[in-house]
């Protein structure tokens, strides 16, 4: 009866096309994953890289500059900075996972309900923009005041932040897709939102939402470490990149090494992210190419 | 399901649908535009019935308001003779629909097997595990091989794809199938395979089918009874035979006269339209056609005239129906215009 040609079996089934891949890996992708998979093997293989305790004061020993003892020198209570910082990694990468789960699942929820039912919409899209009125770091500093300096509590702030910003993108693609022909299509065979809004429409928002994500990781990182350096962060003595940058500052002129090498590694560490950011960006939507700097 | 045994599988009585275009929030006064206006029809088993229209008169809208897609404003409709007021279970398995666009119809990230299994889901249809026999099933009856069904949307060529949204539509045991333009999408070469497939389909099930179209001629092939909508309005209902051998309303006769008949002697001639569909934010008073009919009289603009039978069986909206039962009343469309057709008032 048909006699359109159709593709032998043994033909290489495609991926699934839940994020069009519209060409391979980006520079700026590939750039950004080399860099961080060096910050993560790092925090998780901490206790090899190191045999040195991050917290043991050693008074007499303080403020040595780099040696083959201390790659990084020690700091003003003569703890070993190359162990601070690989502990310090783990509380970073940390507070960016946990913030970008719970971005990603409040994010998704709520961006859900707001670009599917209109009274939602109304509550939460003035919650959301209210929010986002708040210099980001402003808003984190009065969250932080308000309920104590803690790892958790940096993450609630964080993601306090950035939730609006994936609750936009979630509802921008569910408005975007629930007059979709395929939408309707489901509808007329019986599916119901849950299915609709789940199956059909959410997975057409995967890729922006990846993107949003990999910078809200970024800025979990730095605002982690802009809190901890105000001293409204993880509190003392745990190794922080930010409480380190912190307690360097009276140091600047006789120890470079105390500021230099965990302003490096932030640097790092959110310039990795971004990058991976922009390329998947890129990746998803070749016009959007920016002429960036890779 | 108890049914009455002579009730038709839909019926539509008096449906209407306005849709209120805000124009800005500090106008209060809206402008309305009547999408389905006052339409009442029927479809018997097994029975085809062609809406037809120029694009813009409410043909998809009417298909809305039976999908219940969109909420009528007033009108009933009956499903087996019951009457159907949301989305029901049951109506979305016993009314199915074959969409335009078979590219946009089909979810571009599910393959072709979660596709077809979404309504047997949905419906509870069969058991998980009669699934995949069942899916390959409706793939065969489509005249797709089976192993399509590892496959996405986008690898599959226009015609193969408008046969999987076939598929769909019959896999869950549908009574009624609203196909709305299913062929305009896809390549003439195509386009009679597909025909085929939906009459053969219709035949061993038994399907009552309501065929939105613009293709005359594919009307003529496929249908049972047509209607003619315009502005929102069924202007003529007739069954087939008697409507493409005597049109009679002069808008039905315009768009006869404008479809390509390989045989010039056979055409239909019919003075050519005149201007543009009236604005249906602002209907002509009396007949929404007047202002492009070439047979309006005073009293098309004073009175709207009703759909009443002019024959067993035929309806037609026009005051002038009377006078085109002759087809040669109007063959000459050399008659000067300006005579039968002055300036219509506009309001």
């Amino acid at each position: 009866m048909s006699t359109e040609p159709i593709g032998t079996q043994s033909e290489k089934l495609s991926p699934p096309r839940a994020i069009a891949w519209h060409q391979r890996a980006n520079p700026m992708f590939v750039v950004g994953v080399l860099m961080l998979t060096p910050l993560i093997l790092m925090a998780i293989m901490a206790p090899f890289l190191t045999f040195l305790d991050p917290l043991s004061i050693n008074a007499p020993q303080k403020l040595l500059p780099p040696s083959w003892a201390h790659p990084f020198g020690t700091d003003h209570f003569g703890r070993d900075v190359l162990a601070r910082i690989v502990y310090g990694s783990q509380i970073s990468l940390r507070v960016g996972i946990g913030s970008t789960i719970l971005t990603a699942l409040f994010g998704i929820f709520l961006g859900v309900a707001s670009g599917w039912y209109h009274w939602a919409d109304a509550i939460i899209g003035r919650v959301s923009d209210s929010l986002m009125i708040f210099p980001g770091f402003v808003l984190a500093i009065m969250i932080m005041a308000a309920i104590g300096p803690s790892e958790f509590n940096v993450i609630i702030s964080v993601t306090v932040l950035y939730v609006p910003r994936v609750i936009r993108t979630v509802r921008a693609s569910v408005i975007e897709f629930r007059g979709a022909e395929f939408v309707e299509a489901a509808r007329t065979v019986g599916a119901g939102d849950f299915r609709l809004l789940f199956l059909h429409i959410l997975p057409k928002a995967a890729g922006p939402v990846m993107v949003q994500l990999s910078f809200g990781f970024a800025w979990a990182i730095l605002v982690e470490a802009g809190l901890s350096f105000l001293g409204l962060g993880t509190p003392p003595p745990t190794p922080s990149w930010g409480s380190m940058i912190a307690d360097a500052r009276d140091f600047i002129r006789s120890a470079w090494w105390l500021i230099t090498v965990p302003g490096f590694m932030i640097t790092l560490a959110v310039l990795s992210l971004n990058l991976i950011g922009d390329g998947l960006r890129d990746m998803l939507d070749p016009r959007l190419q920016s002429k960036g700097i890779l | 399901m108890k049914r009455a045994a002579d009730a038709p599988v839909i019926a539509v009585k008096n449906l209407a649908k306005r849709f209120k275009l805000r124009q800005s929030w500090l106008k209060r006064d809206k402008l309305v535009v009547r999408a389905v206006d006052d339409v009442s029809f029927e479809i018997a088993a097994g029975s085809t019935m062609a809406l037809v229209g120029e694009s813009g008169c409410g043909k998809s809208t009417t298909a809305k308001l039976i999908l219940q897609l969109v909420k009528p404003d007033s009108g009933e409709i009956y499903l087996n003779g019951e009457p159907v007021s949301e989305a029901t279970p049951q109506l979305r398995q016993k009314v199915q629909m074959v969409f335009q666009d078979p590219y946009a119809s089909l979810t571009p990230h599910f393959r072709i097997e979660s596709i077809l299994r979404e309504p047997l889901v949905v419906h509870r249809i069969c058991p998980p595990n009669e699934m995949r026999d069942r899916i390959g099933a409706s793939i065969t009856a489509v005249g797709l091989p089976v192993d399509v069904m590892s496959r996405y949307p986008h690898e599959l060529s226009g015609g193969q794809r408008q046969r999987i949204g076939i598929a769909r539509a019959i896999s869950v045991n549908p009574e009624l199938i609203i196909c709305d333009e299913p062929v305009s999408a896809l390549d003439v070469s195509i386009r009679s395979q597909i025909i085929n497939l939906l009459l053969d389909l219709q035949q061993s099930h038994n399907l009552a089918f309501l065929f939105i179209s613009h293709d005359l001629d594919l009307v003529a092939h496929v249908s049972d009874f047509v209607a003619v909508m315009y502005l929102g309005k069924i202007v003529e209902q007739a069954a087939t035979e008697k409507f493409f051998a005597g049109p009679r309303h002069p808008y039905s006769r315009a768009l006869l006269a404008s479809s390509l008949v390989p045989d010039p002697k056979k055409r239909i001639q019919f003075a050519p339209l005149s201007g543009e569909v009236a604005s249906p934010t602002e209907l002509p008073t009396g007949c929404s056609f007047r202002t492009r009919c070439p047979l309006a009289i005073d009293k098309c603009a004073r009175v709207e005239p009703p759909l009443q039978a002019i024959g067993e069986g035929h309806l037609s909206a026009c005051h002038r129906a009377g006078e085109l039962v002759s087809s040669e009343m109007l063959t000459d469309p050399s008659a000067p215009q300006s005579a039968i057709n002055p300036q219509p008032e506009r309001i």
